[in-house]
């Protein structure tokens, strides 16, 4: 009976999450009910966001850095997971801002039902970083996955926007079975989920007849992790999903998951990484580097490429973040903690940038209804400072000096190179360099096109975007001059590794 | 030796009903019928645990996670999900009138 | 000992110089001559400071400025040393520059370029004086070319008339050639040492002490000795107007007439006589090259008085008289008298500077007429300029107690222990001097003015300006020989004593008697040419006439001086000009062709190397952005909206990774 005890003593840790749970609740009955009000909800989702911010602060700053094992085993939490609790609590209340201020989502969507999917997304995502067994694997991307769903196809009357729900949802559910797949197997052949078995497990000699049935759940499991950060083989469903989402869930949904799936990864690397002499000496070591030195490339390139041509702001965002989920896997794969505190670094980074570029769409969507890369011309003519920041947010995705993509890049790029291996950073730099080309293009339509367009803004330019905008230029700017306590604190996430 | 009725006959037809489901999604038109394969899919894999969790001995497997726990998570997601999909088709339906996943082709580029 | 103050005693007139150069026009004339004077003052307060503290602890004094040159094996300091030698030039040099300075302010009062006169002047007092205080050859080298440059600047003052530019040019150029005989000298005494003794250094110290070991060099057949003391007199020929290189010296006397007084008078053209002592010990060791100085020296003295005669410019013949007494100090460095030289050096320079720059008062006074033949009977006019004058004539010709005849007698004296033909060479010419300088006195002031009526009106004595320092001058020259009195008396020998300690001094053996006698001899043959000159030009002024043209042809070869000139012109000038045209027509039609020509071949090689530029490598760049965008609609094409697409891209991703496992692990 001790896991009964052990479960109740779990939520002293686990109370905030459990609190984001309850809350979601709360606003789904409420804007079940009160469907005129959206506040409340919004409101309701607000406090506890930022309740489990604080608390997610609290427990970075002032705790010393320990894991515990929660829940069994299910759920680990350790220092990661408190850095990603915190950032994902700033995603949502971003995310619930920008839809606020999108004035498209205002009016054409079911409004009040945002706040409750958003933070049981937001639960589903911590789960993410925290998973320590197969089954929490399976269960919080299920967590994140099928809210998004909705969110994707929510908008009223929108063929396109219920097309790319289905889409996503298809798609979605088809990575998660071939996942499950993979799971399935991967329990059977071990006997047991749990992470820290499997850990030991591997750690003596296990049966090496069963290793091609290993390579190939493996295989699949992170195939259906790939849906979740949109790298190849499972990216297909990113441009059309991005293209046709409300934008503030654009936004979210290119870093939120992205990042946590990133996390999960880690968590799943770490069963051959904790012991650095064991991923070299064991062959799925090695070919899980190889699988990943392949899968990285291959999405950056057709990321990258596939942006080449985009007329849509959203779409060339879609691509892009393929890309950068190229990077992340970059650092992923080195499979050395350079390499994880990398993709760590480059994901914080990229969360400011990404989530600044989206600001910059939904005001431009606010003032011209679309997010034709044309209409940045006269965006660049009507609100020039922001186009400014928009072009601090694009030379940073670049990995462009002076701004703290460089940072990211910087690192990524050092420790694939330091772990030899030089055709992943030939092919990186390759892309970084194709990736400018179609950045520069927006900016090259918004300050040199010399085009004279009659369309006038529609709205006044609402102070709150530039607020943020500017929030989410600050860090993209001075990372890189400070970037020092980003990487203490990335250190200290990833200490307890 | 293969034989009857063993683990390997369990996952032979978790592996076929895979491929079935696989088959369905990727075959199909209708979109009710791609959600059809895909219950199949999630199905196969419940199967896959239940008869790992029945063949493999105790001293393996930890108290943490049995298979029939597993396939319960399975089928309880995999209801969720259709759900959440058949909400969705539905919304579609209203606007085009028809299930036919060529018509739901437009984004593209 | 170490002494700052010798940097100091050139960096006054140099940063002088620099300032008044850049900001003189706007200082104004007072604050210039003021600058310009006192910074010559200092220095030669300094000066005298530097010369006492070296007289009362008896070590040479030396200030390490900066380590010039660096390598391997060579170091050379920009250093500057006092010793006795070095000391006596300072004192003159300032202490007439400053005389000389402060007459320029009066004399140069008119004059539009007023502030460039004066900081060339004073360019030219530092340049001297590291010439004098330096103490490596590379460094006097400096002070060497230096003197030479503000020398052409200041004969080429009055540029904008042709012919003084084309005398500064000359003196130049002929200097020039002095220079690289001096060069050679110089470096082949830098290899000889180096190759024999090891020893890589200019300095004069360090020569002196190694200069046995070279003993035995020979460099063109000639001793290593002979021929370096050859060259580098040959360098002081150019220097200080000697046979053959004196032709500038004349002409120089274009400039304004303190220049003259300074510089070819009492400075410049000494430096050769200062190298000369400077290397005592080199030139002591090639008697071969003591012989030719000596008689080189004896035939331009005599050489140059017999042209004096003949002179009617008042300039002119003080310019001859110059090269005369500059071939009397050849002559006693050639026989060994080091100090004898170097005591004439310093007795010229006071009554030659009296003589020109009472010259340069005459002839400020008469309006700027230099021409001797339309003056006359100037010394009630100009009373203080004609006492100095005679003060000035008297000194040149050796009266006694003059300073002139102290350093003559003692010439003389060394002259006859050593060769007689010496020794009548140079009384003869010391007539020739007497008669000469008397000469131009008398026809300077006795006699009926001859000037034009506008000038006659215009007679003034000139300011106080200028008449101080010639007054100073005059009494230098009465006082300034009486540091070395000829051995028969019983006074002081101060001056050799003095410079025993840098310079070789010899005291020639021979009865007081004979000294006496030849003193006797001397201020005789004096006295006689002046009264004979007395005769040619006061009582009987017909007299120069009728000689003149009784020996026509010995009077034309004096008065177009030896046509020296034409045969330089003949011999080397017009040879070197036609050789620079057919030079140039060459470069013309063969360089310049080759130039053209190449620069066709290179408009070639330029032309296919833009093509390659343009074709291979911007085409591989275009092609590569051409694969890019290709691969980039590839892409776009593969995403064509069908789910059923998507996710077989799905399981074919799956597939690959699994064939990439069997690909790489096998079964």
């Amino acid at each position: 009976m001790n896991w009964v005890a052990d479960n109740i003593q779990s939520f002293a840790w686990f109370w905030p999450e459990a609190l984001l749970a309850l809350g979601s609740i709360i606003c789904l009955l409420l804007s079940a009910f009160y469907r005129k009000n959206v506040h409340i909800s919004f409101g309701i989702a607000t406090v506890t966001l930022i309740a489990y911010i604080c608390v997610g602060f609290y427990h970075l700053f002032f705790c010393d850095s320990g894991s515990s094992n929660l829940f069994v085993g299910h759920v680990k939490l350790d220092g990661l997971g408190q850095l990603l609790r915190v950032l994902f609590g700033f995603l949502g209340l971003i995310t619930m801002h920008m839809g606020f201020v999108h004035q498209e989502t205002r009016k054409n969507i079911h409004f009040e039902e945002i706040p409750s999917f958003l933070l049981v997304i937001t639960l589903g995502m911590s789960m993410m970083a925290w998973a320590n067994s197969l089954l929490m694997v399976f269960l919080a991307v299920e967590m994140v996955s099928i809210p998004s769903y909705i969110l994707v196809g929510i908008k009223k009357s929108d063929r396109f926007s219920a097309e790319a729900g289905i889409k996503y949802l298809l798609f979605g559910a088809f990575a998660s079975g071939v996942m499950l797949f993979g799971i399935s197997y991967l329990y059977g052949i071990f006997g047991s989920g749990d992470f820290s078995i499997l850990m030991s497990l591997l750690d003596s000699s296990f049966p090496m007849s069963s290793m091609g049935w290993i390579a190939m759940s493996l295989v699949c499991i992170f195939c259906g992790v790939a849906y979740k950060i949109a790298a190849f083989p499972s990216h297909m469903w990113c441009p059309d999903v991005y293209e046709a989402a409300p934008s503030p869930i654009t936004s979210f949904l290119s870093v939120g998951p992205k990042v946590a799936g990133v996390a999960l990864i880690l968590r799943i690397l770490l069963l051959w990484g904790q012991n650095e002499n064991l991923s070299m000496d064991q062959e799925i070591g090695q070919f899980l580097q190889r699988f990943l030195i392949f899968m990285s490339a291959i999405t950056m390139t057709v990321g990258n490429l596939g942006a080449l041509g985009q007329v849509k702001m959203k779409r060339l965002m879609a691509y892009s973040s393929i890309a950068h989920a190229g990077y992340l896997l970059m650092g992923l794969a080195c499979f050395s903690t350079q390499g994880f505190q990398a993709s760590i670094i480059y994901f914080l980074i990229y969360f400011f940038m990404n989530v600044g570029c989206f600001y910059i769409i939904v005001a431009m969507e606010n003032e011209y209804g679309s997010d034709d890369i044309q209409h940045f011309t006269i965006f660049a003519k009507h609100f020039p400072l922001v186009m400014a920041l928009m072009t601090v947010f694009l030379f940073s995705l670049v990995g462009l000096p002076p701004f703290a993509g460089f940072i990211g890049k910087f690192y990524l790029f050092s420790v694939v190179i330091e772990q030899k291996m030089y055709g992943l950073a030939v092919i990186a730099a390759i892309n970084t360099a194709i990736s400018l080309f179609y950045y520069a293009k927006i900016l090259k339509t918004a300050y040199f096109s010399g085009e004279d367009t009659d369309i006038q803004p529609q709205t006044s330019f609402s102070w709150s975007i530039s607020l943020m905008c500017i929030l989410m230029a600050v860090p993209t700017v001075f990372l890189l001059l400070q970037w020092k306590p980003l990487l203490t604190l990335v250190e200290k996430a990833s200490a307890s590794l | 030796m293969i034989e009857l009725g063993g683990l390997h006959s369990y996952l032979v037809v978790g592996a076929f009903l895979f491929c079935a489901g696989m088959a369905c999604v990727l075959l199909k038109r209708n979109v009710i019928h791609m959600l059809m394969g895909i219950e199949l899919i999630f199905n196969a894999s419940a199967i896959n645990f239940i008869a790992f969790d029945h063949f493999n001995s105790m001293e393996l497997s930890g108290q943490l996670m049995s298979g029939q726990v597993m396939g319960l998570f399975v089928i309880v997601l995999a209801a969720a999900e259709a759900a959440v999909a058949l909400a969705l088709v539905l919304a579609m339906f209203q606007m085009i009138k028809t299930p036919n996943i060529d018509d739901m082709s437009k984004l593209k580029g | 000992m170490e002494n700052n103050a010798l940097l100091w005693i050139i960096l006054f007139p140099l940063l002088s110089s620099i300032f008044i150069r850049l900001y003189g026009k706007g200082v104004g004339r007072k604050a210039v001559s003021l600058i310009a004077c006192s910074s010559v003052g200092v220095s030669f307060v300094l000066a005298v400071y530097a010369v006492l503290a070296f007289a009362s602890d008896h070590q040479v004094q030396v200030d390490h400025v900066f380590l010039w040159l660096r390598t391997d094996q060579l170091h050379t300091w920009f250093r500057l040393s006092l010793d006795s030698l070095s000391a006596v030039m300072i004192c003159v040099i300032t202490g007439v520059g400053t005389l000389i300075h402060v007459y320029s302010t009066g004399y140069m009062h008119h004059e539009k370029a007023f502030e460039r006169y004066f900081a060339y002047l004073n360019l030219f007092m530092a340049m001297m004086l590291i010439l004098v205080l330096a103490d490596n050859f590379l460094l006097m080298f400096v002070g060497w070319e230096g003197v030479g440059l503000c020398s052409y600047l200041l004969i080429g003052f009055y540029y904008q008339d042709h012919k003084n530019a084309d005398a500064g040019k000359k003196a130049f150029v002929v200097n020039r050639v002095g220079d690289f005989a001096f060069i050679v000298g110089l470096l082949s005494l830098f290899w000889a040492l180096g190759t024999q003794a090891g020893v890589w250094s200019f300095d004069f110290a360090v020569i002196r002490d190694h200069i046995s070991s070279i003993s035995s060099v020979q460099i063109l057949g000639l001793s290593a000795f002979t021929f370096i003391s050859l060259m580098m007199f040959i360098g002081a020929t150019g220097k200080s107007a000697q046979i053959p290189l004196y032709v500038w010296l004349p002409d120089a006397m274009a400039g304004p007439t303190p220049v003259s007084a300074l510089i070819h008078a009492a400075t410049m053209v000494t430096s050769g006589i200062y190298m000369i002592c400077r290397l005592s010990f080199l030139f002591d060791a090639a008697p071969v090259t003591l012989e030719v100085i000596s008689w080189i020296g004896g035939l331009t003295a005599l050489f140059a008085a017999t042209m004096a005669l003949v002179q009617n410019d008042i300039k002119k013949v003080l310019a001859y008289s110059t090269v005369s007494q500059l071939g009397y100090m050849f002559l006693a460095c050639g026989v060994g008298a080091y100090a004898s030289g170097m005591f004439h050096v310093v007795t010229h320079a006071f009554f030659k500077a009296l003589l020109f720059l009472g010259a340069g008062s005459v002839i400020h006074a008469c309006s700027h007429e230099q021409d001797m033949r339309k003056m006359g009977g100037l010394r009630k006019s100009l009373p203080i300029t004609f006492w100095i004058f005679v003060i000035g004539t008297l000194a040149i010709s050796g009266m006694f107690p003059f300073a002139g005849f102290f350093s003559k007698d003692e010439i003389l004296w060394q002259l006859w222990n050593h060769s007689k033909y010496l020794w009548f060479l140079a009384i003869f010419t010391a007539g020739l001097t007497s008669f000469y300088m008397f000469r131009c006195l008398f026809m300077t002031f006795w006699g009926e003015c001859k000037l034009d009526a506008s000038s006659k009106a215009a007679l003034h004595e000139s300011p106080p300006s200028m008449t101080i320092p010639l007054i100073t001058l005059a009494v230098l020259s009465c006082v300034g020989g009486w540091v070395w009195w000829p051995g028969f008396m019983p006074l002081t020998q101060f001056f050799p004593h003095w410079l025993e300690s840098s310079v070789i001094v010899r005291h020639p053996h021979g009865s007081h008697f004979a000294e006496l006698l030849l003193t006797a001899l001397s201020l005789l043959v004096a006295l006689g040419s002046a009264s004979m000159a007395y005769v040619f030009y006061v009582s009987n002024i017909s007299l120069p006439q009728k000689c003149g043209a009784k020996c026509k042809a010995l009077y034309k070869v004096f008065a177009n001086l030896y046509y020296v000139d034409e045969i330089y012109e003949a011999l080397f000038v017009r040879p070197c000009k036609s050789l620079s045209k057919s030079l140039s027509v060459f470069d013309q039609k063969y360089v310049d062709g080759f130039v053209n020509g190449m620069s066709k071949v290179l408009r070639l090689v330029v032309f296919i190397m833009g093509s390659i530029d343009r074709f291979i490598v911007d085409g591989l760049v275009h092609f590569f952005a051409y694969l890019t965008k290709t691969m980039g609609i590839w892409v776009q094409r593969i995403q064509n909206g069908h789910i059923q697409m998507y996710l077989a891209v799905l399981v074919t991703g799956v597939g690959f990774f699994i064939a990439l496992y069997l690909g790489y692990f096998g079964l």
